[in-house]
């Protein structure tokens, strides 16, 4: 992965209509050849952000670059060198899967047949088949397929594996692991962040419109530790918890539970002074840590 | 490929199967009116006959040699009701006595072509025989200038005609068919819907006319609206306009090449339309009264008229994102446009009101029966078609595709 930025965007607003909160001040960088992950619940932004990548919708204020050019001035050349995988996947679909390839490489400029073929026994699919007989799974491989064909430099995915059954799922994921071998840059959305574990180098988590932490994933894996949830038999000093290694602390009448992260045995330590009915550890996982940010904010950008 | 060529066979390939069919449809359609044609002819020629049978005796008659005051007489004849006088410089073909409206004693002309002095110097009346007029004497040296005469006779509650004429001798002899079916032409309603007929119905132009061009006019409007109003916006709605634009296809080029492909589309209706015509034509052997000439001027005339009806709808289409909406707004604009033309029929004092629909520049009427050319409507349709695509194309490109 180089250090050369694909990707940057920096304070980008949009609002629809001037007052539907698209984006609300968004900074981002992608650098070539990385797996980015793009992370947020539903209405979060990351479509808003994606169309303004591909002037599909033009940003009110801040600024927005693909390979150092403009999204909006140079947005054909930047189309020209970019695969886009929309998350609401729109087919004409009275045609023939072939006749749909044929024009998308027409509009494409041109496209080398060789490529056609791998992807599609990659992808394992029957393109003489009408759109409209095609499953939401085959409908969602075309447009991989479309997304790939002409060998971009960059692919925007937008929630690429939604309509995947997990055995696709799968593929999908060690189909972007090889991609990402070859040195392509990918910029993909989602807001499972299983799969952005698997795949991603990096992951950026946006919430209301807002980037609230962008992360290598070792990094957010660092952060994860126990959540240690403790009832006491007895009242007790939630002050004795507060201490370092501990990053979260929540109160509920005897019931205490910690997000720790390292220093176990100060915490042992701590609960050894009381007397404790019940004790249950367990990992804090990547969801947990996700859904923390998607609630809370926080975390650090970079 | 270039890809505006590969957008503009794209387009047209997913048209031409609906294309096709309406061709055939309006094809069948023209095929059987026409074939209709020599019966309604016969039917009507002897119902008028039967309805005011005899000859009217028309005389003119110069009452002294220096002041130009004239006399025209006329006999009556069975079944008239009453007769308007009409004077003009020029010949008096039938097919331009326009709408003529008789209701009771009051008689107004619609229009009356040509413009060039032709006056109605003889109201409706039901007892006259006579009619006086002076005509300016001649300057000296000039050729002299006929004048011409006719005298329109009325029969039934509203307006069977006949017509006859006089110049110094005689200007035509023809009967004009007028009956219960051309009352429903001259309600105005019907010339809001199909256009200020006041054609007479039993000639070919005339009855095509009535019967093909003014309803194919509506028939290929829908057509229109409906391939048209909703095709960017239905491409925004389900998305594939996502796909379209993730390649390095501008959305001028898009914009563009699909436009240009409606207009094959238009071009192909018009050469359909004209080609069943004119088989129709040959079918019945009336080549002679209805030449391809005319009717391919007539239908090709029709093309600033499409592409600005194509105009409305690509605004309408890539101004919103619902492509009911857009649907709804092009089927209310010419509905619309409707509603003004029905009260400009029916009020004098709004008539200005037909100025504000595109209806009053496409004359068929005009051009096909009495083979006058509006230059000044054909203008006005070709800049408002114009300005039209260059207002979808700035709304296309400056416009959120998504919300």
């Amino acid at each position: 992965m180089g250090e050369r930025p694909v990707i940057k965007i920096k304070q980008l607003r949009k609002f629809y209509k001037g007052k539907y909160r698209g984006v609300d001040g968004v900074d981002l960088t992608v650098y070539k050849g990385e797996v980015f992950g793009f992370l947020g619940p539903n209405g979060a932004g990351k479509t808003t952000t994606i169309r303004i990548l591909l002037d599909l919708i033009r940003a009110d204020t801040g600024s927005a670059s693909v390979f150092g050019l403009d999204v909006h001035r140079d947005s054909i050349e930047i189309r020209r060198r970019t695969g886009y995988l929309p998350g609401e996947l729109g087919f004409y679909d009275t045609v023939v899967a072939q006749e749909m390839v044929d024009y998308f490489g027409a509009l494409c400029g041109s496209v080398d047949p060789g490529i056609v073929k791998d992807l599609t026994e990659r992808l394992g699919m029957d393109l003489s088949r009408r759109i409209r007989e095609y499953s939401k799974g085959n409908k969602q491989k075309l447009g991989i397929l479309l997304a790939f064909l002409f060998d971009p430099e960059l692919v925007i995915l937008d929630e690429p594996t939604s309509s995947l059954d997990p055995l696709l799922q799968n593929e999908f994921y060690e189909f972007l692991a090889e991609e990402s071998h070859r040195g392509r840059t990918i910029f993909m959305s989602s807001h499972v962040l299983s799969e952005v574990e698997r795949v991603c180098d990096r992951v950026g988590i946006i919430r209301d419109g807002k980037m609230v932490a962008v992360e290598r994933i070792e990094s957010l894996k660092a952060k994860m530790g126990q959540l240690v949830t403790v009832e006491f038999d007895e009242k007790f000093d939630v002050g004795d918890f507060e201490i370092p290694g501990v990053s979260k602390i929540d109160v509920n009448g005897h019931t205490l539970t910690l997000h720790v992260v390292g220093n176990h045995d100060a915490v042992l330590k701590a609960l050894s002074q009381y007397k404790i009915r019940r004790f249950l550890a367990k990992e804090y996982s990547l969801d947990d840590l996700f859904l923390e940010y998607y609630h809370e904010g926080g975390g650090n950008d970079e | 490929m270039n890809s505006g060529l590969a957008v503009f066979l794209w387009t047209f390939r997913r048209k031409w199967k609906g294309l096709a069919i309406f061709i055939a449809a309006i094809g069948l359609l023209i095929l059987v009116i026409i074939n209709v044609y020599p019966d309604f002819s016969e039917l009507r020629g002897k119902a008028i006959a039967e309805a005011l049978g005899g000859d009217m005796e028309i005389s003119l008659t110069r009452n002294d040699e220096t002041d130009g005051n004239y006399t025209l007489t006329w006999s009556k004849f069975g079944g008239a009701d009453g007769y308007v006088v009409v004077k003009s410089k020029t010949e008096i073909p039938l097919s331009l006595i326009k709408g003529m409206d008789v209701s009771g004693v009051n008689f107004r002309l619609w229009e009356f072509l040509p413009s060039d002095g032709t006056e109605s110097v003889h109201p409706f009346d039901a007892t006259a025989t006579k009619a006086d007029f002076t005509v300016p004497d001649k300057t000296p040296g000039e050729e002299s200038a006929p004048v011409y005469f006719c005298v329109v006779a009325f029969t039934g509650s509203v307006s069977d005609a006949r017509i006859e004429g006089a110049s110094d001798t005689v200007n035509t002899k023809e009967l004009v068919a007028k009956g219960a079916y051309d009352k429903l032409i001259e309600h105005p309603l019907m010339k809001a819907w199909v256009g200020d007929m006041g054609v007479e119905m039993y000639s070919i132009k005339g009855f095509m006319s009535f019967e093909l061009f003014s309803s194919l006019t509506l028939f290929i409007i829908i057509y229109f609206l409906v391939q048209y109003a909703g095709a960017f916006s239905s491409e925004m709605e389900n998305r594939t306009i996502d796909i379209i634009l993730s390649t390095p296809l501008s959305r001028r080029r898009l914009f563009i090449s699909r436009y240009l492909s409606w207009v094959a589309v238009n071009l192909i209706v018009i050469v359909g339309w004209t080609v069943f015509m004119y088989v129709g034509v040959v079918s019945i052997g009336e080549t002679a009264n209805a030449p391809l000439a005319d009717i391919a001027r007539t239908t090709f005339l029709f093309l600033p008229f499409a592409l600005t009806v194509q105009g409305f709808c690509m605004l309408t289409s890539v101004a919103t994102h619902d492509s009911r909406k857009a649907y709804g707004i092009a089927f209310g604009i010419y509905y619309g446009m409707y509603v003004l033309r029905i009260v400009s029929m029916l009020s004098e004092r709004m008539s200005f009101l037909k100025y504000f629909t595109i209806f009053q520049y496409w004359d068929y009427n005009a051009v096909f029966v009495a083979g006058v050319v509006r230059w000044g409507g054909i203008l006005l349709l070709t800049l408002l078609s114009i300005g039209l695509f260059i207002a979808g194309l700035t709304v296309f490109q400056r416009k959120d595709l998504a919300l």
